[in-house]
């Protein structure tokens, strides 16, 4: 028939579309995290089960500090927006608290561009605090690029653990 | 009749002369280009005493490192001549020597050293070159810098670059606690002086064109900004302190401006800042990153690396206005750095896996790889054009190499303590 | 009348059956398609993956509830036979411990349930937790394979079309490129056609020399011919003058029939010497060219060899450029040493110019000079060296 495959697409399109507006805010996985990751995994559930437990507390500043971004990405991996939701319940429950988001690279490439990607990752998390009603002025930006590497090495294990943004308080 | 055949005969004439031969003319139309064999004699020591530098050592390191000379080993120098008349030049010729260098020491009467250095011409057996020059004990490596110069522009016509200085930034460390160090060393790396050190990164260390000045960016203030320092005094003036991104800065040709990367509206677009009246002037706008500039000789505009088509290349700008895209090999090019003579790019381009230092020209597009690395960072290139100074790494530590602008010839230079990268040439100082 | 109204039932009723059966038939492919469509996999694993971790957990919740029972029930056992050999050696005591161990027993046990109990529930709790995070998670990642495979096919098409600008990039590179080299080759072929043709006009020349030599004996001949013919023909008239009126006819035929076999055997001869010259001329030719030929090999021959060292050792120095061109005016002994060597046009580059006096300087001495003819010899005493490098790249 002539418009099957028309009308294939367009189901498909109109379910992705659907899937898509009900998911939270998704972004491509690259590289390898298994270490990190689970271990950021279990972490967020932790803070996940605490949240859920004491809902309006302004209990304890979250444990995990540091998420993890693909190479030449910054978007926010869906493993870490618990961590993120953490960090931006603190800071709506604590008005007085500031952070200084710290944005990373690895070694890959030249230094000033890379003073550039690791801003656009700290803004990105800027951007999903903002979102969740954290006040723009208890958030602060500074990048170092390449400047404080995590781990030294070459090979994607210590890119992949120096591509980060930190939550320095 | 009388006349035809006289015609006839100035014909005959005519043609017989004309056959007799035509001056023959061979044409050479390749050949086989390579460093330039050069013998450089240790210089006769008539001093009485040991001295504290082997300059026939400093000027072969010297040429050797230009890419375009290949001095001959010392054990295997059949003589060892003091001046151009203990010379045999059928020994030299036979060694291959094209050209060839002796000198002689002695002290010179206010206490210090009194050099006579010579150049000759193997092939054509006759002296290029003859000259004494004097300096103190601590002016002796600065004497071999001077005289590799002279033998460089006799020989190649190109100012010689060995008087030369770089900068460069060194840092022990890992994480939070790194302890960052800005250096300014000879051009062969030799006589290191600290400039700045601090526990914040610094970056981006930029010559000013008189060579008096060095502009970087230093993360002491808990945020990047832009710093001038006098070398001669050690006084600095800080420039900028936007929040965001304050880097790259570049001098222009003239001095008066500087060219820089400010993220305070955004993004990190381009900049130029008059340095009198502090002055700013916005050149670039779009969601990219625009970071990484480098003013074309004449100051009509610069370079810079942007990603907006999706990853970094380089774009020129011209200050009349207009952007045009330079790149187009490969999908990643950053780091521009405009030749002297404003006809080569050299920069670092990811092929394959690697990030190297390519030399694209300018006229034909033609990109070379000059080397062949992994992590290559931050190319400068000396003020004639001839050499190019880059950060790499030996294992997992950053040292600085040198490469011929042609490709020939690869060094790396002594290195210093940690990890040394971000190396930047000074202009001719001179 | 029946028929029309028939007929009409007819032409309502089937286009209504088809039109119906046409959408159901659409609906039909669609749904049933569409599913394939769809990636299998995250299907058939979203299934077992529920499947396979209900089961493990209700099993090991199973186990671990049976397994605690059998402790707990082994416990109680041991401490009910401790509690009958106590009984049996003090009896008085042992009712009342009897009785109150019992009760603790009963009470252990009785917490023992309950803790079994709890964890159960607990695990129950844990296990359904655990089963509703893993299917939020795997909703949470079939979505996003879903957009990273449009994101995907987003940036392949972007790709696809920078590779696309890229080709034709090089395309056009590439198209420059062809167009110089055909350019250079035309430039050579012209060149050898030159050549050729230089060549072919010489042999032509020499040709029409020849040919001309040739007309020419020939018309020697004829014109020989002729005049002895009007010769003849006069002496004829005389002789028939003198004879008598009544011969002069059958005498004329005679003398004319002599006169034609005369003149063709003088043609003959004529013929026969201008052809003995041409092949004498020819002969002299050949050997002429012979000589010539081995001359103008042995020239060639070291002039190749000259090209060949004279490159050899041409080191140009890095500011060269292309355009650049230097001659020399080169003088050799005949034993092929290297008498001087200057510049006679320079390229405005003292050290490109250096360059070339060093190439030759160092490709002398040419000892194969010497054995070169003579003829030969003399023209590499004084000569032009022309350096114009094709081979310096940009």
């Amino acid at each position: 028939m002539q418009f099957t495959p028309y009308a294939k697409g367009l189901l498909v399109a109109l379910s992705l579309s659907v899937m898509a507006g009900c998911s939270s805010s998704g972004g491509a996985q690259d590289g390898d995290m298994d270490s990190a990751s689970s271990g950021a995994n279990t972490a967020g559930m932790n803070t996940g089960a605490n949240n859920n437990a004491n809902q309006m507390s302004n209990a304890t500043m979250p444990d995990v500090r540091t998420i993890y971004f693909a190479f030449n990405k910054d978007t926010i991996r869906p493993e870490f927006e618990s961590v993120l939701m953490g960090h931006a319940q603190y800071l709506k429950a604590n008005t007085s608290a500031n952070v200084v988001l710290e944005g990373h690279a690895d070694e890959r490439g030249t230094r000033e561009y890379n003073l550039g990607l690791g801003e656009r990752r700290a803004k990105s998390v800027a951007r999903f605090l903002t979102v969740q009603g954290v006040s723009p002025s208890q958030i602060e930006i500074v990048s170092y690029g390449e400047e404080r590497p995590a781990v030294q090495g070459h090979g994607e294990s210590s890119y992949a653990k120096n591509r980060r943004v930190v939550f320095d308080y | 009749m009388r006349r035809l055949t006289a015609w006839m005969m100035a014909a005959a004439l005519l043609a017989v002369t004309s056959l007799a031969r035509a001056d023959l003319t061979i044409e050479i139309t390749k050949g086989n280009d390579s460093a330039t064999p050069i013998a450089v004699v240790p210089f006769e020591n008539l001093t009485g005493g040991s001295l504290p530098q082997d300059l026939a050592r400093i000027i072969s390191d010297d040429l050797a490192r230009s890419g375009q000379f290949d001095p001959i080993k010392r054990d295997n120098l059949i003589a060892l001549p003091g001046t151009t008349q203990d010379v045999f030049v059928n020994d030299w010729k036979r060694l291959g020597a094209s050209y060839l260098v002796v000198g002689q020491v002695k002290t010179a009467s206010n206490g210090g050293y009194s050099i006579q250095y010579e150049l000759m011409d193997v092939l054509g057996n006759k002296r290029m070159l003859g000259e004494v020059i004097t300096g103190s004990n601590g002016e002796l490596r600065a004497r071999g810098h001077y005289m590799s110069d002279e033998i460089f522009e006799e020989i190649t016509g190109i100012r010689g670059a060995f008087s030369t200085k770089i900068a460069y930034i060194t840092a022990n460390g890992v994480g939070d606690n790194i302890r960052f160090a800005l250096y300014v060393a000879d051009s062969d790396g030799h006589n290191s002086q600290e400039i700045l050190a601090s526990d914040e990164p610094i970056m981006s260390p930029a010559w000013s064109p008189d060579g008096k000045k060095l502009a970087y960016v230093s993360f002491e203030a808990e945020r990047p900004a832009i710093y001038v320092q006098e070398l001669g005094s050690g006084r600095r003036a800080k420039l900028t302190g936007f929040r965001g991104i304050n880097g790259a800065p570049a001098w222009s040709p003239d001095g008066r401006k500087l060219a820089m990367a400010l993220s305070k509206d955004g993004q990190p677009e381009i900049y130029v800042m008059d340095i009198a009246s502090r002055q700013f002037q916005r050149l670039t706008n779009n969601p990219a990153i625009d970071t990484e500039p480098d003013w074309l000789p004449d100051g009509s505009g610069m370079v810079f690396t942007s990603d907006r088509a999706g990853s970094p290349q380089i774009y020129r700008l011209d200050l009349s206005g207009g952007t045009e895209r330079v790149t187009y090999t490969g999908n990643y090019n950053s780091r521009g750095r405009i030749s002297p003579d404003g006809e080569n790019l050299f920069m670092i381009n990811r092929a394959g896996n690697g990030y190297q230092v390519a030399k694209q020209d300018l006229k034909s597009g033609r990109v070379t790889s000059l080397t062949d690395t992994q992590w290559d960072e931050s190319p400068s290139v000396a003020p004639n054009g001839t050499m190019v100074i880059y950060a790499t790494q030996q294992g997992t530590r950053g040292v600085l190499g040198q490469v011929s602008a042609d490709g020939r010839a690869q060094f790396s230079l002594p290195s210093a303590q940690g990890d040394v990268r971000e190396p930047a040439w000074s202009p001719f100082l001179n | 009348m029946s028929q029309p109204e028939i007929e009409q039932r007819v032409g309502l009723g089937l286009p209504v059956v088809l039109a119906v059966g046409l959408h159901l038939g659409i609906l039909i492919l669609t749904l049933v398609s569409w599913p394939e469509s769809e990636p299998e996999k995250t299907n058939t694993t979203i299934v077992n993956a529920t499947l396979v971790s209900t089961e493990t957990t209700t099993n090991q919740a199973q186990q671990a509830k049976s397994s605690k029972a059998r402790d707990a029930a082994e416990e109680s056992d041991q401490r009910q036979s401790a509690k009958e050999e106590a009984a049996r050696e003090a009896e008085r005591a042992a009712e009342q411990q009897r009785s109150a161990a019992e009760e603790k027993a009963a009470a252990q046990k009785a917490q023992q349930q309950k803790a079994a109990e709890q964890a159960k529930a607990a695990e129950q709790l844990k296990a359904e937790q655990a089963a509703a995070e893993k299917a939020k998670a795997e909703a949470a990642r079939r979505a996003e394979e879903a957009k990273a495979i449009a994101l995907d096919r987003k940036k392949a098409e972007a790709e696809k079309q920078a590779k696309a600008d890229a080709l034709k990039k090089a395309e056009a590179e590439k198209a420059a490129k062809a167009k110089a080299e055909a350019e250079k080759a035309a430039k050579e072929k012209a060149a050898e056609e030159a050549r050729k043709k230089a060549e072919a006009e010489k042999a032509a020349k020499a040709k029409a020399d020849a040919e001309a030599k040739k007309a020419e004996a020939e018309k020697a001949a004829k014109a020989k011919a002729a005049a002895e013919k009007a010769e003849k023909e006069k002496a004829a008239k005389a002789a028939a003058d003198k004879a008598a009126k009544e011969k002069a006819a059958e005498e004329a035929r005679k003398k004319a029939a002599a006169e034609a076999a005369r003149q063709k055997a003088l043609a003959e001869k004529a013929a026969q010497a201008s052809a003995g010259s041409l092949d004498s001329l020819i002969d002299n030719e050949s050997d002429a060219i012979s000589g010539a030929k081995q001359a103008a090999q042995a020239a060639n021959s070291f002039e190749n060899l000259l090209k060949k060292y004279v490159g050899q050792n041409w080191n140009r120095p890095s500011g060269s450029v292309p355009g650049m061109t230097v001659t020399l005016r080169v003088s050799l002994l005949p034993t092929g040493e290297l008498v001087t060597a200057a510049v006679s046009k320079s390229s405005g580059n003292a050290a490109f110019d250096r360059s070339a006096i060093q190439a030759i300087q160092k490709a002398a001495p040419f000892t194969e000079m010497q054995d070169l003819p003579a003829g030969a010899k003399s023209q590499f005493r004084n000569f032009n060296l022309y350096f114009n490098p094709e081979d310096l790249g940009r």
